[in-house]
């Protein structure tokens, strides 16, 4: 596959990876194959690039990262690209609760940036605890998070992005925490990593980023689109005219077959139909569907 | 100020009409970081100093078993006179029934039973309300999360309270919400992180007057479940309803009907965690401006303590 063809993204999403359903959890559990298993989820995502997916979007945990050193490279024709998602937020709240709340919480993590001894994770570790300064927490966390990924890297995965938790992303949103957003991209974009933004409220984020002079044409956004408006607050006609209005393709489509509601094909055209939208991550359970979704949605968007 | 005073502090930022006042956090390492993220909001070490800036409501979501003593001091010196509570109300039908009295009515008082506010679960009221699987005649329903799954140290469960109050309340309160008043026929207790942990309940109930009866199952150490997940099955004359956090699903006559929270009209203004926080908050926040009391009232929540304290006495006796 030629690089400008790729200038789409069509990413495996990790859903199905940590048995997540957002129209039934119940379903979710009973699969007779699990793609949790991180040997099978594997196999599914290199089946999933060898049929047209050209990037892995994931939250960045001890499962989906297994699932990349479990991963054969051997013979892909290309790099994969990498889009992990920051933090895993189930993981921490799963934490706090059992280590008796944020303080176990953030004991815990503060543990654990020294085990990985990351220099600058350290440095801003510190900082914070003498300053109490939110911007060296966050590029503490961050400095973190990326050594958790580095090991993961080389010739054959590439990471092309670093994308904020939907949860963190929305809470900032609410609370107007410009700086925040700021600081996280001037981070990565010092190291050459495009910055993104997970939300669930994707027409409120383009008009707060434009209060703030935020350039989107800077960024990645992940959002829900689909053909039914699930979960696209607040509500399918305002989603799509902030996205006829940002001007920049920069958008990867979330949730486009709506958990599943909506079949692949109809979910697909209607996608390929939106302006500005960069690319599309959606999971797979099953060695079916890793072989024929990708490609489906290549003709979709007439590639 | 955990993961729940967060959650609500972002909500309330973008409600029509809202502003957030102040944030009481009191650790100090916490205190210092949280004046420089909420740069326009008071924060502040104690309730008390709270009284200063005259706030029309306060929610409380500190650990349960804190939530009376914050609440007292809330009401008695007028910090506030509408609290929403995250629930449980408090830790003992005891402390429930002193808010009440303290609350009387002269202000809003809600509690964070927050599956009244699921689409799916609001659709299933509907339904039985309708009475659309005729007259009930028997329920079981399920609680169950993997938050400690696999632990062997029964400390922080027990530092929690139990699952009884932690996420036994959640099913006590919808089959008040659903079927009225009830009473513990028998219950049994088990733990499974260590000695001294309540981890896992059942127990058995009857209708206060009527001739429904039910089961309740509550486990914090079940495998394979990424959040707390409800599940409620109801059997009627005409037919039957199972409803869960995801969808809810009714048969009548042979004709199953299946209706998921996309079918439901599930969107709000703004999504954070699930669409149901925002229906709760809207909510309380409507009450307050209209003066009007709204379910889960302090009332009602203080229902779920006396339910919990008869469960824990049938439990013991078996001991």
């Amino acid at each position: 596959m030629s690089k400008n063809v790729d200038e789409h993204l069509f990413l495996v999403g990790d859903n199905p990876f940590l048995n997540i359903s957002h129209l039934s959890q119940r379903k979710a559990r009973e699969r007779s194959e699990d793609p949790s298993n991180p040997a099978f989820a594997a196999r599914l995502l290199r089946l999933a690039v060898e049929n047209g997916a050209n990037g892995f979007t994931f939250s960045v945990c001890d499962s989906n990262l297994a699932i990349l050193d479990t991963l054969d490279f051997a013979g892909l024709p290309d790099a994969l690209g990498l889009y992990p998602v920051v933090p895993y937020a189930f993981e921490y709240v799963q934490k706090a609760t059992q280590r008796g709340g944020i303080s176990g919480l953030v004991k815990t993590l503060g543990w654990e940036m020294v085990k990985s001894g990351n220099t600058t994770s350290l440095v801003y570790g510190s900082l914070t605890a003498l300053t109490s300064n939110p911007k060296t927490l966050m590029k503490a966390y961050l400095a973190y998070e990326l050594s958790r990924l580095k090991p993961h890297l080389g010739k054959k995965v590439q990471l092309r992005s670093v994308l904020l938790h939907q949860l963190i992303t929305d809470m900032a949103l609410a609370l107007n925490l410009d700086w925040l957003f700021k600081d996280y991209m001037t981070f990565l974009s010092k190291k050459e990593i495009t910055p993104g933004f997970n939300t669930g409220n994707f027409a409120y984020l383009v008009k707060k980023f434009r209060e703030w002079n935020i350039d989107l044409g800077k960024i990645l956004i992940l959002a829900p689109f689909n053909k039914v408006g699930f979960q696209m607050i607040p509500g399918l006609e305002e989603c799509e005219g902030a996205l006829q209005r940002i001007h920049v393709p920069n958008v990867i489509a979330l949730s486009v077959l709506a958990a599943g509601y909506l079949g692949p094909r109809e979910a697909f055209e209607y996608v390929a139909s939106l302006r500005n939208i960069k690319g599309v991550a959606v999971g797979v359970s099953n060695e079916k569907q890793a072989m024929e979704t990708f490609g489906l949605l290549r003709k979709s968007f007439n590639l | 100020m955990g993961k729940m005073g967060l959650l609500h502090s972002a909500i309330l930022n973008v409600l029509p009409g809202v502003e957030l006042a102040g944030v009481c956090e009191p650790v100090q390492l916490t205190r210092r970081i949280l004046k420089k993220v909420f740069r326009k909001v008071q924060v502040v070490a104690g309730v008390s100093e709270l009284s200063r800036l005259k706030l029309d409501a306060l929610f409380i979501t500190t650990p349960t078993r804190t939530h009376y003593s914050v609440a007292k001091t809330a009401l008695e010196e007028g910090i506030a006179g509408n609290l929403f509570v995250e629930k449980p109300l408090s830790s003992s039908f005891f402390e429930s029934s002193e808010l009440c009295d303290l609350m009387g009515s002269t202000g809003v008082g809600m509690v964070g039973y927050v599956r009244r506010f699921m689409v799916t679960f609001m659709k299933a009221k509907e339904l039985l309300d309708e009475g659309a699987i005729g007259r009930p005649l028997s329920f079981s329903v399920t609680m169950r999360s993997s938050d400690f799954y696999g632990i062997t140290d029964p400390s922080v469960s027990i530092a929690r309270g139990g699952v009884l109050k932690d996420l036994g309340c959640y099913p006590i309160d919808l089959i008040h919400w659903y079927f009225g008043d009830f009473d513990v026929a028998s219950a049994s207790a088990t733990s499974v992180t260590g000695s001294g942990a309540v981890d896992s309940v059942r127990f058995a109930v009857e209708g206060n007057g009527s001739a429904l009866s039910g089961e309740v199952f509550v486990s914090w150490c079940a495998e394979g479940f990424r959040m707390p997940e409800a599940e409620f099955k109801v059997v009627g004359s005409e037919g039957s309803l199972m409803v869960n956090d995801d969808y809810v699903r009714f048969d009548v006559g042979g004709k199953v009907s299946t209706l998921y929270r996309l079918n439901l009209g599930d969107n709000v203004p703004f999504w954070l965690g699930s669409p149901e926080y925002y229906r709760e908050d809207e909510t309380f926040v409507g009450a307050v401006g209209q003066k009007v009391i709204r379910q889960p009232s302090f009332d009602s929540a203080a229902k779920v303590e006396f339910v919990i304290e008869e469960v824990e006495k049938k439990a013991a006796k078996l001991e």
